[in-house]
């Protein structure tokens, strides 16, 4: 495990992630508070949920590295819970914003 | 031994795989995810922020495309992660992506949409 480039690339794409869902909560958030909140606040309490998964799961994954554990299992509830939030947010946007 | 046996079955099944892929099926993981994330937000701009583009029904069509594209990538992308982390584990071929050719398409019908929209404005 000389080689320290890749776990701290993979770190970093954990944190580009979470801001990436940071900055999109936000934009939920404002379009909530212009649409009178309501059901408008669901997507975006689902959204900083998943936002704030990908932060602390990011800095557990990342913490792992340090330590030099790298692997990861065929089934992982991290990914797992993350791609399934994120779908959860943009249904609930969908449905809160055009139906 | 008996506890053993079971145990060294898996590993001759499944074994784990260069540390460097796992991390890069992981990074290209959150890539998906993250275009997930920009599709809901250029679709939720498309309906909140453009009053001018289109009459509001033509133009939530738009956003709807948009923000039903990010839902089909984000749920797809957990299964795509989990196919490759085992056709690695197993030393198979990689399973072909669905997501490439439906992201293209995706963005070419939101291109086409929205050129049309600029174009007839």
């Amino acid at each position: 495990m000389t080689d320290g480039l890749q776990p701290e690339r993979t770190g970093l794409a954990w944190q580009r992630t979470a801001l990436a869902a940071g900055a999109v909560t936000l934009i939920l958030i404002h379009n909530a508070s212009r649409s009178g909140w309501g059901a408008f606040t669901i997507p975006a309490a689902i959204l900083g949920t998943a936002a704030a998964l990908l932060a602390i799961g990011g800095t557990i994954r990342e913490r792992a590295f340090e330590r030099g554990d790298t692997t990861s299992p065929s089934r992982a509830t991290l990914p797992a819970l993350v791609a399934l939030l994120i779908t959860a947010a943009a249904v609930a946007s969908f449905t809160t914003l055009l139906l | 031994m008996s506890d053993n046996a079971p145990a060294e079955q898996t590993e001759q099944a499944e074994t784990e795989p260069d540390y460097r892929f796992t991390l890069a099926n992981e990074r290209t993981f959150l890539a998906w995810i993250r275009t997930s994330l920009g599709l809901v937000a250029g679709g939720v701009a498309v309906h909140q922020l453009v009053p001018g583009l289109a009459p509001a029904p033509v133009r939530n069509s738009l956003a709807g495309i948009l923000i039903a594209l990010a839902a089909v990538l984000s749920a797809t992308s957990y299964p795509h992660w989990r196919r490759v982390q085992l056709a690695m584990r197993r030393g198979g071929p990689l399973p072909r992506s669905p997501l490439t050719i439906l992201l293209a398409a995706g963005v070419l019908v939101i291109s086409v949409f929205a050129a049309v929209l600029v174009i007839t404005e």
